[in-house]
């Protein structure tokens, strides 16, 4: 399979007064052409400074202080911001948001919106560009009658399947999602899982997929890439890591365990104590061990490297080599 | 449905409109009353007291007096009864049929209000309907800049200058540029809006004006557009901080289109209410800048009103601006909801 | 019988020079407005304006920098004064009375006491401190300084009092009166003094002080420091600083029995440059005129002295046989009123007004009492020929009544009397400077009083009048002779001198009739409906219109004989009241316009106007507009008018037998040219006209008559008020002094030259020195030495067997010719 991105080595520095947050740290994976790379990790862990690390538009006072970015075999980081904006932004790799989040202009129509952006990147007329549009909003399972409509018209789940026709309607290589679905009931939550599987299908699109539900990744991802605290810990299939001998990493494990199953009793939910670290003041040695329950003398010192530990499948702990 | 809500806005304001008018008029014919006949006492005091070295009779000047005091008492109309005279002053100023003034008249010479209001309002219009456009052009374009680029060099040294600006009283920076700009370094003059005498054929005259308007619009965009400015960053900030900017920005949209398309279209709805309200407000004039550039207008007006107890010219002026505020307040009520399309207009809770 | 004739090389003294002419210096004045002091000052300054013609107060022109000064020539007038009125109720012993069912006891009813207070407030220090220097000490009702105060000044010194006042002889003084008062039978055991305060009835007695808040700059001050002094007595003073309305409700109309008020910061305007003052004695000091403690409300406890008002309504009302006994009675009445003392004057204030000293080639004329005026501007020599004046106006506009020339309310207010005065030469003026009558037009040749009292003691008119001079009767619409039998109180015999109006038509004796017949047609209703008639004009005219005994007109040998009831045992005065006047104008002297406009307005308002706007003299006709000869919408109505008269060939009732038709005619046709050219109708005779009238820029430019013709120029005008100035700077007495050894006085006197004020030494005038005692009084001479020191001696032979205390000295210097002398008085200790 060829990788069509490659990020190696990045690191995200978010640069307050009061030092650099160390959002990503070293964060390095493939994504392979066709595939869906899942992303999980808790809040703060850097899952969505890693979406905008991508498009290269880190949150101020973020800065990209070191990594390459390699897609399609260039490392788009040497080009400058006007050259990323018009070639790479939405034409190569995309970002579908969550459809709660306030990602649509409330002034203007879903039509102009999506006129405007395509307009900007194609040289092309005005009834065929409606023509795309309207394609794209049929396949995401909408009628054209909700182009005239303002954002605030639209329900949750069709202003999601807005953001995700608007993401793909340019047809770029890669697409990052970014929790589609966490502010969407259950029922719908299915449908657009369902949709973004077809949409894969049909369109030959890569996806990342970054989300904190398991359950979600697990049905849709190829590949899983657990991030903690600005770093990955573990990288594997989905076999790895939902498989029967389970995940090598312990964060992973706890992780897992702590979703809760359906059919099972339970008397009290397991969870991982403790917080997440402060990334200004990352602690020395493997970042997690302040709360692993198997550390070793060597994790409080010494910071695990992400090694393979078998195919396609990458590990950081002392314990798992 | 929209339409519906139209007229009943309309409706709504004109009624607001009546009931201010008959507050105006009863607040008028009462309070300034007594000053009024002290006043009147006052006056022929002195006019008796002028007379008095002319050798007539105290029988004579009592008689006088009498007569004098009548005279004022019929031109003020205090010989009618109150209720009367605010009721009719009020539905007199509703109709726009302002009548004559007591004691003034416009520099044509006409005792009607409206044309002695008239008169005033293009000098108001020209200095300060002129300011609040600049001020507010000036002020989005330095708020946009300072938004950009939040707490670097030119945001925070403008907000300095915006607080020392916005503590110093109006009128003394005014005197102070006065002082600077008309003395020191003699460049302006010193006031009124035209040269003594002014110079003939109508482009020098018309250069002569924008020569008198000059430092007047200066120093009032000065004094203004620092908060202007402050209050649009602010706005825009907020803004940008939103999530469709990045979203938009994500979308490989340039700067240009997303700053002024995205972001100054969702921040349009309160940068609109304030430029509208404050072109609608700039019709009242001030008086304390009118007073100290020697610019006759609506403002000063009001003022020698009030200190003549002119009460139909009082009515008239407050006829005029209310008038103006609450058409302000319809109009951008009804195209609220074109401004902000999340803005149901008229539509129920 | 008293016959008072005054030659004519007098009065030819004081008329106008013939020979110099060609009209005054500036070519043309531009008046404009600024709404702010503090710019017009600024302009001042820096040259942008040649004048800022409005007085200013002592803080806003002392605050300025030595180098603003420098570039400014000062021009310093009294502006007005302030005084404190007492309400001496009950006036009467023992000085208690009952409000509500409360006995209270009113210090201020003793009138020792009040008179004390002279003593109590130390004039200097409010001169020096409280106005900054700007003024002088006042002790009684007329304005020091002024022309024709020098009596009352004078009369007022031998009182005792003094700068500093004597706050030791006040508070001994009033101590004295109130333990008198204490030991009255009705007052015993009730009024005490207890730990320094003074008690009734176990109260403090309180002086209720009404001070103006809203004069925060004089009266605040002033108020909070006499209760300083106040309370130095013993006596208990409760503050009431309210604004004008409340303190005219707790005060003027208001029962003194409601004892709200005890006492009362007032302050008066100086008023014009005047030389007589009987009015304002009467209105000071005597309760018929209405200014005292309860008015003459009949519902009012009213404050009352029979003899002051006696005395004051003989002086007011002429009604003496000469000046002796006119000066005797307003002088007693002021002596009465000082001693009485329900007013106690303390300080003049002065006010500034500035010109641009470079744009000047020398100072030019001012008013004594009211600064900058018409005489300012006409005097002036601006050196670029050019002279730009700004007016404060805080409306911002430049006329603010209607140019009505006729009618009580027309051009009554200061901007638009300031140009319009400009633009009329009236008979005979009061000089800025003297308030002398100068004549302008009329020159007097004779002027003649004499008066006599009848059997019921009443003063009439001892002067024959001819039988044939006449008088218009508005009944029968002709001239009518008087007849024999009247008799005048005086008469005056004047020439014209002729200047032409400004439409180019000359005047003539025919512009003096036409008024005599305006007057009478405008004044008598001849019958219901009559529509030659105002009721404004009645009313104003009615008690005076038989003053007037009749007239002369000698057409042949330019002169007019004038018979008149209305009498002043002072010649000059008589020359006000004889100079015959050609202007219809019913309230000032200085503003007329000529006949045919009058005549035209008068069509207007009686018969109807072209455009059909209904219009008045006053504001006497229902929904009339006043008339307006700036204005736009009347200007038209006029010429239209004017245009009438051409074609009905009209001449104005009265001037029938006198004028042409062709000569009628020819004066519309002028009076049209000057309308059409200029664009206003005020057509007039003076050595300015009125060019243009802006009302967008907010300015009015006048231009000079320039004819050979026209017989003043700024030269000759200042000629006439020349005047020199002797002030006494100090007087220095020796510290100790002990009766019965010499006392040496130095006077230091500087002279100035009106206009100027910059004193220089005196070189010349009489100096003496008086010492005042209760026996008499005890006059000296002063020598004058070097350096403008007049050095006299008190011997000791006078001093010898007084006893010792403080008594005053008066020092006096007057000169001769056109001198304007003063009057100090010093206190001295005699041990």
């Amino acid at each position: 399979m060829d990788k069509i991105l490659d990020v190696r080595n990045i690191k995200l520095h978010y640069l307050t007064r009061k030092g650099a947050v160390r959002a990503l740290d070293d964060v390095s994976f493939p994504l392979y052409r066709g595939e869906t790379l899942g992303v999980v990790g808790e809040s703060g862990c850097g899952k969505t400074t890693l979406g905008t690390a991508l498009l290269n538009m880190p949150t101020p006072p973020g800065k990209i202080v070191g990594g390459e970015i390699f897609l399609e075999g260039k490392n788009v980081l040497e080009l400058n911001e006007r050259q990323y904006r018009t070639n790479i932004r939405w034409e190569k790799i995309a970002m579908v948001f969550q459809g709660a989040m306030n990602c649509l202009t409330p002034v203007y129509t879903i039509q102009k919106q999506m006129m405007e952006t395509i307009k900007f990147h194609r040289e092309i007329e005005d009834d065929q560009a409606l023509e795309r549009i309207i394609k794209y909003v049929n396949l995401v399972g909408l009628s054209a009658d909700v182009l005239k409509r303002y954002p605030h018209e639209l329900s949750g789940g069709m202003k999601q399947r807005i953001v995700i026709a608007m993401g793909l309607f340019l047809e770029p290589d890669v697409v990052i999602c970014d929790e589609p679905t966490t502010a969407l009931d259950v029922v719908v939550q299915a449908q657009i899982i369902n949709l973004l599987k077809e949409l894969k299908q049909e369109l030959k699109l890569s996806f990342i997929f970054i989300t904190h539900d398991l359950a979600t990744e697990a049905e849709v991802s190829d590949r899983i890439m657990v991030m903690y605290a600005g770093k990955v810990v573990e990288i594997g299939t989905n076999e790895h890591i939902y498989g029967s001998q389970g995940a090598s990493h312990p964060y992973t494990r706890r992780l897992l365990a702590a979703t809760p199953r359906l059919h099972q009793q339970v008397e009290q939910l397991a969870f991982i104590p403790g917080t997440p670290p402060d990334l200004l003041t990352p602690p020395t040695g493997c970042r997690f061990h302040l709360r692993c329950d198997e550390k070793m003398e060597k994790c409080m010192k010494e910071e695990p490297p992400l090694k393979e530990i078998g195919p396609e499948h990458k590990v950081a702990c002392w314990r798992c080599y | 449905m929209y339409w519906k809500y139209v007229i009943k806005r309309i409706l709504y304001a004109c009624g607001g409109f009546i009931i201010i008018m008959f507050i105006f008029s009863a607040l008028f014919n009462t309070i300034m009353e007594k000053t009024l006949y002290d006043q009147i006492n006052e006056t022929v005091e002195m006019e008796i007291l002028n007379r008095s070295s002319s050798g007539l009779s105290q029988e004579a000047l009592d008689v006088y007096k009498a007569k004098r005091y009548d005279y004022f008492i019929k031109r003020y109309h205090l010989n009618e009864p109150v209720m009367q005279r605010i009721f009719w002053r009020a539905v007199d100023t509703i109709t726009f049929n302002f009548g004559k003034s007591t004691l003034m008249q416009s520099p044509q010479g006409d005792r009607e209000v409206i044309k002695i209001v008239g008169s005033k309002i293009p000098n108001t219009l020209i200095l300060f309907t002129t300011v609040v456009v600049i001020d507010t052009l000036l002020g989005i374009a330095l708020g946009i800049k300072k938004a950009q680029k939040p707490n670097k060099k030119l945001d925070q040294s403008t907000s300095v200058i915006t607080m020392i600006v916005y503590g110093i009283p109006g009128w003394w920076m005014a005197m102070i540029c006065i002082m600077f700009f008309v003395y020191l370094i003699p460049i302006f003059p010193s006031g009124g809006i035209h040269s003594v005498p002014p110079p003939t054929g109508g482009f020098a005259y018309f250069l002569d004006m924008l020569y008198h308007l000059a430092l007047p619009v200066l120093v009032l965009v000065a004094i203004g557009f620092w908060g202007r400015a402050y209050l649009i960053r602010n706005l825009v900030l907020t803004t940008l901080q939103e999530d469709f900017i990045m979203s938009a920005r994500a979308r490989g949209l340039s700067e240009n289109k997303v700053l002024y398309g995205h972001t100054m279209r969702t921040a349009a709805p309160p940068i609109v209410t304030m430029a509208l309200m404050s072109l609608l407000a700039s019709f009242g004039g001030s008086l304390i800048f009118e007073g100290i550039f020697s610019w006759p207008g609506m403002g000063n007006l009001y003022w020698v009103a009030i200190q003549q107890n002119d009460v139909p010219v009082l009515m008239g002026l407050l006829a005029v601006t209310t008038t103006l505020s609450l058409s302000g307040l319809v109009i951008l009520d009804l195209i609220y909801g074109f401004l902000d399309p999340r803005i149901k207009v008229g539509g129920k809770a | 019988m008293k016959r008072v004739v005054l030659s004519i090389l007098l009065v030819l003294l004081m008329s106008v020079s013939v020979l110099a002419d060609g009209g005054f210096y500036a070519d043309t004045i531009y008046f404009d407005v600024r709404m702010q002091e503090d710019i017009g000052i600024q302009d001042a300054i820096a040259g942008n304006t040649d004048i800022f013609l409005e007085g200013l107060s002592a803080p806003q022109v002392l605050s300025l920098s030595q180098a603003e000064l420098d570039k400014l020539d000062i021009y310093s007038v009294p502006s007005g004064y302030t005084d404190f009125i007492l309400n001496p109720i009950p006036n009467v012993a023992p000085y208690t009375l009952t409000v509500d069912g409360k006995e209270y006891f009113n210090p201020f009813a003793i009138k020792d006491l009040r008179f004390a207070l002279n003593f109590l407030v130390n004039r200097k220090y409010v001169v020096e401190e409280i106005l900054g220097g700007a003024g002088m000490p006042m002790y009684t009702c007329v304005v020091p300084g002024q022309p024709g105060t020098y009596r009352y000044e004078l009369n007022a010194s031998k009182m005792g009092f003094s700068a500093e006042g004597d706050e030791s002889r006040a508070l001994e003084a009033i101590e004295t009166a109130m333990n008198e008062a204490a030991s009255l039978p009705e007052n015993k055991g009730k009024l005490v003094k207890k730990d320094g305060k003074w008690m009734f009835n176990n109260e403090p007695v309180v002086i209720k002080f009404v001070i103006r808040v809203d004069d925060p700059s004089v009266r605040v001050p002033l108020g909070n420091y006499f209760t300083t002094q106040l309370e130095k007595t013993g006596l208990t003073v409760e503050k009431l600083m309210v604004d004008r309305y409340k303190a005219n409700d707790l005060v003027y109309d208001n029962n003194p029995a409601n004892y709200d008020w005890n006492m009362l910061t007032e302050a008066w305007g100086a008023g014009a440059t005047r030389r007589f003052w009987d009015h304002i004695v009467g209105q000071m000091y005597a309760p018929w005129r209405n200014w005292m403690p309860g008015r003459t409300n009949a519902a009012n406890w009213r404050y009352t002295n029979d003899e002051i008002d006696k005395l004051t309504q003989i002086a007011m009302y002429g009604d003496v046989l000469n000046e002796e006994e006119y000066w005797d009675a307003t002088l007693k009445a002021q002596t009465l009123g000082l001693e009485e003392a329900v007013r106690i004057f303390v300080a003049v204030q002065h006010d500034y007004f500035l010109a641009n000293k470079n744009a000047f080639e020398e100072r030019f004329a001012y008013g004594l009492g009211d600064g900058l005026n018409q005489w300012s501007l006409l005097t002036a020599k601006p050196k670029n020929k050019v002279m730009k004046v700004t007016q404060f106006s805080s409306q911002g506009s430049l006329f603010m009544q209607a140019w009505d020339p006729i009618g009580l309310d027309g051009m009554t207010d200061t901007y638009s009397s300031r140009i319009a005065d400009l633009l009329m030469d009236m008979g005979a003026f009061e000089s800025p400077v003297d308030a002398m009558y100068t004549s302008l037009v009329a020159v007097p040749l004779e002027i003649e009083t004499s008066v006599l009292r009848n059997a019921e003691g009443e003063i009439v008119g001892d002067i024959e009048v001819p039988a044939n001079a006449v008088k218009w009767d508005a009944y029968k619409d002709e001239w009518v002779e008087v007849g024999p039998g009247t008799t005048a109180k005086g008469y005056g015999k004047f020439t014209l001198e002729y200047r032409d109006f400004h439409q180019g038509i000359p005047m003539s004796m025919i512009d003096y009739l036409y008024d005599d017949v305006f007057k009478e047609e405008w004044r008598i209703k001849e019958y219901e409906g009559d529509p030659w008639y105002e009721q404004e004009i009645d009313d104003l005219y009615a008690p005076t219109a038989d003053l007037d005994k009749g007239t002369i007109y000698d057409f042949e040998n330019n002169i007019v004989y004038g018979w008149t009831d209305d009498y002043s045992p002072d010649p000059n005065r008589m020359i006000g009241k004889l100079a015959p006047a050609w202007s219809t104008n019913t309230h000032s002297p200085s503003l007329g316009v000529s006949w045919e406009i009058a005549e035209a307005l008068g069509r207007m308002v009686a018969l109807g106007s072209n455009s059909g706007t209904v219009y008045s003299f006053s504001g006497s006709r229902e929904g009339a507009e006043p008339v307006d000869v700036l204005v736009e919408r009347c200007v038209k109505d006029i010429k239209a008018e004017l245009h009438k008269m051409i074609i009905e060939e009209w001449i104005p009732l009265g001037l029938e037998e006198y004028i042409t038709v062709e000569d009628a005619i020819a004066r519309y046709q002028a009076a049209l040219t000057f309308i059409n050219k200029y664009g206003h109708a005020y057509i007039s005779n003076g050595g300015y006209y009125l060019a243009k009238y802006d009302t967008d820029a907010n300015y009015a430019e006048l231009k000079a008559v320039r004819d050979e013709d026209y017989p003043m120029d700024s030269d000759s005008l200042m000629a006439l008020f020349e005047r020199t100035i002797l002030d006494i700077e100090t007087i220095e007495t020796p510290m100790l002094n002990v009766r019965g050894k010499d006392i040496v006085v130095k006077v230091h006197a500087t002279e100035a030259i009106y206009p100027n004020n910059v004193g220089v030494p005196a070189t010349m005038g009489n100096t003496t020195i008086t010492l005042i005692t209760d026996d008499g009084e005890l006059t000296y001479n002063a020598e004058l030495t070097n350096n403008g020191i007049f050095e006299g001696k008190i011997p000791g032979s006078a001093t010898q067997n007084l006893a010792p205390g403080s008594y005053s000295i008066l020092v006096e210097i007057t000169g001769e010719g056109k001198t304007v002398g003063e009057a100090v008085t010093k206190p001295i200790v005699l041990r």
